[in-house]
């Protein structure tokens, strides 16, 4: 989004389409040209923990699920290679893009940025980074996916062995007053840690499992229930006490974790993977969002709602939906999102339907009398 | 599961002239794909081997009516949930079951028959049940769109349980929020308000429901196109605590009262004991309240505003402040008020005392971190209770359809994808109706219901589903079994020249299937479902009776 002007009923923005140097139209999503690409690249929506190449496809459920060149291109660097183009036989390869500018013309505008994961690196304690096997909860998510660096399956980066013992640290870079943190609750990270110990002994029912936590927030709707089922299974372990994520060890890349209970004292224990349960910071980008559509932040760097009056920013005609209004799960995005429509809604009322169009389908064909042709598709 | 080899033995079925894998084929690439080869290689019946028809049957029978076909020759086959989730250690066996599943399917899709849907008008009126907050939100919304809302209130008053809350832990004044919203409601013209309310009888379906209603103002039958549930909750009522037995014993709300009345009670405290989770994450009712600690945390922060000296004592067992609300923990903390945690199998109690003359409640409770049972005297000791659903919650789930979740509350339709929806099409909820919540949460979820009801009746008319049953006089004897069985009300028995025979409403039925079972002639099928259909589905499980052979001659 590089500009909006106007006001409530009637915006203007103007977007910047960066170039994918993929001719959409051409573009069948083979990926042949991603086979012969020279240039390895960390994947982005992998967390960087496996590889990809300077021309790939974002994800596996990418739409258009077309491929993109990225700004690692040996091309669009040092002017060389150009192997893509030769081996595109869909002449979809397209170098001479240039940025696109969109103007749209809108009534209301929601925005739901969402969130940017804290980033452990602020805090040296974390190791994150330093540590091979230490993780953050959304490397986690994509270690566990199907789609994700390792195929579905827990390894770890150090020496791609299956960890069989991981440890959860809660709260990472929230509810800390200290340089680098955050002074709240990121109130999704108690759930989402309890569903990645379950998921985890889904893979590995022998795996054993133990979070570090302060005070468990089940405090939605069936969470309690949720919690107790991950609490109760084998070799899981809930411990209420703060970490010290003390050292690794130099030839089995292992952590060990220094905390105390009240009844065992001071104890350290060693794990083959420590996964830390980072919390939601603002958008990136979110103060020069605020600036261009002259909306408020309030002091966490969020978007400012007012409690009577959610969903709704201090710009007219300009609405809030999701995590950009503060740290908040799917289900409450998904209602407070409905919330931000019918804003938009009551706004532009008085003009509601004028640009629908009915949706024709092709005329049914009569099948009586054919012999039956079944096609099967089967989703992997 | 392998999927490459359940492919290579789709194309050994009979009849497929087709046959491929797709990573997600609910994407949008994928459905095109499905629609072009529809077109490419004349199909005439689709099968989808993935997850659940719940979510994803209205995708696919779509690109069969961009295909060009009728929509309900699509089957699936359900190898997710009913196969790779739960054989998720056994590949080779699930491997198996898919293609199980598969030739059941396929068994099946080749009996499909094309099936006409109806449309329905829709009444462009709403009813919404429970004028508190989330109500009024609710209904504000609706009516500012152009839509007429009767709003039905139990009690004389509109404002729900916002009545006894005087500020949020923002420091927001809840009262003067709620004069001006119940203002807004009366001087909306759209808004018909009824107080004093009672359901007296609900019938209907999504578009056209009839609710009949007795209030102040008499008895009034209502139809209306969409019904929004917002009944809200009420405070639980221990009998723990000495709470009933002394007037020192208050519940959090009964605190925050003293408190905004600057009762002489709470300036001359000197000590006040807050109790978390009393009722609340108990066997009985297994959940958090989720309100209750930022309640009790604001009511704090207020007392030391009032009395900075005050000593005050939160025993919790955790403390759940979430989000921005931990900022006023926190506060708290740093203003002295002491935070102690007690692990439920030893949870405080409380005695009543006489320390020189002055009555007073001493409480005992045992601080696992310091190992060490503390007691301490309080002039007050305020009960952070359990947010409870209302006895009556169970008579409006059964008068609307509207399904109630373990803990009474209301239950939504999918937590994620339809979290203000009922199953029971043209049904919402909101606000505390569904689980507690606080005020800006209600009225968040408050406006997203009221999107969800303007998305309905913006529109002129609904789908309702070819999938209905239907009667075959011939074999109808006329028992009225499937009549009495049926929720919908959609079988009427009527005189016939033949005697009495049973005759469907097809936009009533649901096609839910009971009285197509209850039927002991078999005169009622359920279209889509139908006897040949499903038997032939069964019979293929069974490999051995080379089925198919049998069911091709039977399809051609
Ligand atoms: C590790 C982890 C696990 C989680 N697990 C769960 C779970 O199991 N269940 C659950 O309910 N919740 C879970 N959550 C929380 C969940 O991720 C959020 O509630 C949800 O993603 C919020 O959705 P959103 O759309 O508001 O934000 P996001 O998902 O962050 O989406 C925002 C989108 O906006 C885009 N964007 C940002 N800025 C701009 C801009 N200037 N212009 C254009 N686009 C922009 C971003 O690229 C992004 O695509 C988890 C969170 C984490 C960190
Ligand atoms: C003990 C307690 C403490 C709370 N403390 C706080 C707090 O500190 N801060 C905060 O932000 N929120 C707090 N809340 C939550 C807050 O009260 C609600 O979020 C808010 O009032 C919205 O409620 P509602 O409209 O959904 O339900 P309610 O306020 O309960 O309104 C429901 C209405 O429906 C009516 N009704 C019920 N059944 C029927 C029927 N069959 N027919 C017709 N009418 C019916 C009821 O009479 C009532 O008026 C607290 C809640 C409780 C229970
Ligand atoms: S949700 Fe849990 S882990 Fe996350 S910040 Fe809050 S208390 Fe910590
Ligand atoms: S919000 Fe706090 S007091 Fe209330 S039930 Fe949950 S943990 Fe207990």
């Amino acid at each position: 989004m590089s500009d909006v002007e106007g006001e409530a009923g009637d915006f203007r923005v103007t977007l910047v389409k960066k170039p994918r140097y993929i001719r959409e139209d051409k573009c069948t999503g083979c990926t042949t040209c991603v086979e012969y690409c020279p240039v390895k690249i960390p994947d982005p929506f992998n967390q960087e923990i496996s590889k990809n190449k300077a021309v790939h496809i974002y994800f596996s459920q990418a739409i258009p699920l077309i491929t993109y060149i990225d700004e690692n291109c040996l091309y669009l660097k040092e002017k060389k290679c150009k192997i893509c183009e030769a081996v595109c036989k869909h002449e979809a390869i397209d170098f001479s893009a240039k940025p696109e500018k969109v103007e749209i013309n809108v009534g209301a505008i929601i925005l739901s940025l969402g969130f940017e994961p804290y980033d452990p690196r602020l805090r040296d304690e974390y190791k994150y980074g330093k540590f091979k096997n230490v993780v953050t909860s959304m490397d986690y998510e994509r270690i566990l996916s199907s789609t994700g660096p390792y195929e579905g399956e827990i390894r770890r980066s150090s020496d791609l062995r299956h960890p069989h013992k991981i440890a959860w640290v809660q709260c990472v870079g929230s509810r800390q007053v200290i340089e680098g943190g955050n002074s709240y609750c990121s109130t999704v990270c108690c759930t989402y840690t309890q569903k990645q110990v379950i998921l985890t002994k889904d893979h590995d029912p022998e795996a054993e499992c133990v979070v570090f936590h302060n005070d468990i927030r089940s405090y939605g709707k069936d969470f309690e229930r949720f919690f107790q089922r991950a609490e109760v299974l084998p070799n899981v372990r809930f411990i209420r006490s703060y970490v010290n994520i003390l050292k690794e060890d130099p030839v089995t890349n292992n952590i060990t974790i220094r905390y105390s209970t009240p009844d065992g004292g001071v104890k350290d224990e060693e794990f083959e993977m420590v996964v830390l349960s980072v919390g939601l910071c603002p958008p990136k980008g979110a103060s020069l969002v605020a600036e261009k559509f002259g909306i408020e932040l309030n002091e966490h760097r969020f978007c400012k709602v007012d409690s009577f009056v959610p969903v709704t920013t201090s710009k007219k005609g300009i609405f809030v939906s999701g995590a950009f209004s503060g740290p908040i799960d799917i289900p409450e995005s998904v209602f407070g999102s409905s919330g931000a429509a019918t804003k938009c809604g009551e706004l532009l009322n008085y003009r509601r339907g004028k640009l629908a169009t009915q949706r024709v389908y092709p005329e049914e064909r009569d099948v009586r009398g054919e012999e039956p042709k079944v096609g099967i598709f089967v989703c992997y | 599961m392998d999927v490459p080899s359940v492919i290579e033995y789709a194309w050994r079925l009979p009849n497929v002239v087709h046959a491929q894998g797709q990573l997600f084929s609910c994407s949008t690439e994928s459905t095109k794909q499905i629609m072009e080869a529809i077109k490419e290689h004349g199909l005439n019946r689709v099968i989808v081997a993935a997850c659940t028809p719940r979510t994803h049957e209205p995708t696919f029978r779509d690109s069969l009516k961009e295909g060009g076909l009728n929509q309900y020759f699509f089957e699936f086959a359900n190898i997710r949930e009913h196969c790779s989730w739960v054989h998720s250690k056994e590949k080779e066996e699930a491997t198996d079951k898919s293609k199980e599943l598969l030739r059941m399917s396929l068994a099946r899709a080749l009996l499909l028959e094309p099936l006409q849907e109806f449309e329905l008008p829709v009444d462009k009126r709403v009813l919404v049940i429970g004028g508190g907050i989330s109500g009024m939100t609710c209904a504000l919304s609706i009516a500012s769109q152009g839509f007429d809302v009767y709003l039905i209130e139990k009690e004389r008053e509109l404002g729900g349980l916002a009545r006894r809350i005087y500020y949020t832990i923002e420091g927001k004044d809840v009262q003067s929020y709620l004069r001006d919203l119940v203002k807004r409601v009366y001087s909306e013209p759209r808004i018909h308000v009824f107080l004093g309310a009672k359901i007296l009888s609900a019938t209907g379906y999504v578009g056209n429901f009839l609710t009949k209603i007795e209030s102040e103002r008499g008895v009034f039958e209502i139809r209306h196109g969409a019904t929004v549930i917002a009944t809200g909750a009420q405070e639980f009522k221990p009998n723990e605590y000495l709470y009933g037995q002394s007037d020192k014993v208050l519940t959090g709300l009964e605190l925050e009262e003293l408190i905004a009345k600057r009762d002489e009670r709470v300036i001359s405290a000197g000590a006040v004991v807050m109790i978390q989770c009393v009722g609340s994450r108990t066997e009985e009712r297994n959940y958090c309240s989720r309100v209750c600690c930022s309640e009790s945390v604001k009511n704090a922060l207020k007392l030391k505003e009032i009395n900075p000296n005050v000593d005050i004592y939160i025993l919790f067992r955790d403390m759940r402040t979430y989000g921005f609300k931990e900022d006023y923990y926190r506060e708290a903390s740093k203003k002295g008020v002491r935070f102690i945690r007690y692990e439920p199998q030893k949870k405080p109690s409380v005695k009543l005392v006489k320390e020189s003359g002055k009555e007073l409640i001493r409480v005992t409770v045992f601080d696992p971190i310091l190992e060490k049972t503390l007691e301490i005297d309080a002039d007050l000791v305020s009960l952070a209770v359990a947010v409870i659903a209302p006895e009556s919650n169970k008579e409006i789930s059964l008068l609307y359809n509207a399904q109630l979740g373990p803990d009474d509350f209301f239950k939504e339709a999918h937590v994620k994808l339809r979290p203000v929806d009922f199953s029971t099409d043209g049904v919402y909820l909101c606000g505390i109706a569904h689980y507690p919540k606080h005020i800006d949460e209600a009225i968040s979820q408050a406006l997203g219901a009221a999107g969800r009801v303007i998305t309905l009746i913006s529109h002129d008319t609904v789908i309702a589903s070819g999938s209905v049953c239907i009667v075959d006089e011939k074999r109808c004897m006329g028992c009225g079994a499937c009549s009495e069985i049926c929720t919908y009300g959609a079988i009427e028995i009527y005189e016939t020249k033949q005697g009495k025979k049973a005759r469907m409403n097809p936009v009533l039925c649901k096609g839910c299937g009971l009285c197509n079972s209850k039927c002991p002639t078999g005169a009622i099928q359920l279209q889509h479902y139908r006897d040949e259909q499903l038997f032939a589905q069964i019979d293929a499980a069974n490999p051995e009776k080379e089925i198919l052979e049998e069911v091709k001659k039977v399809a051609s």
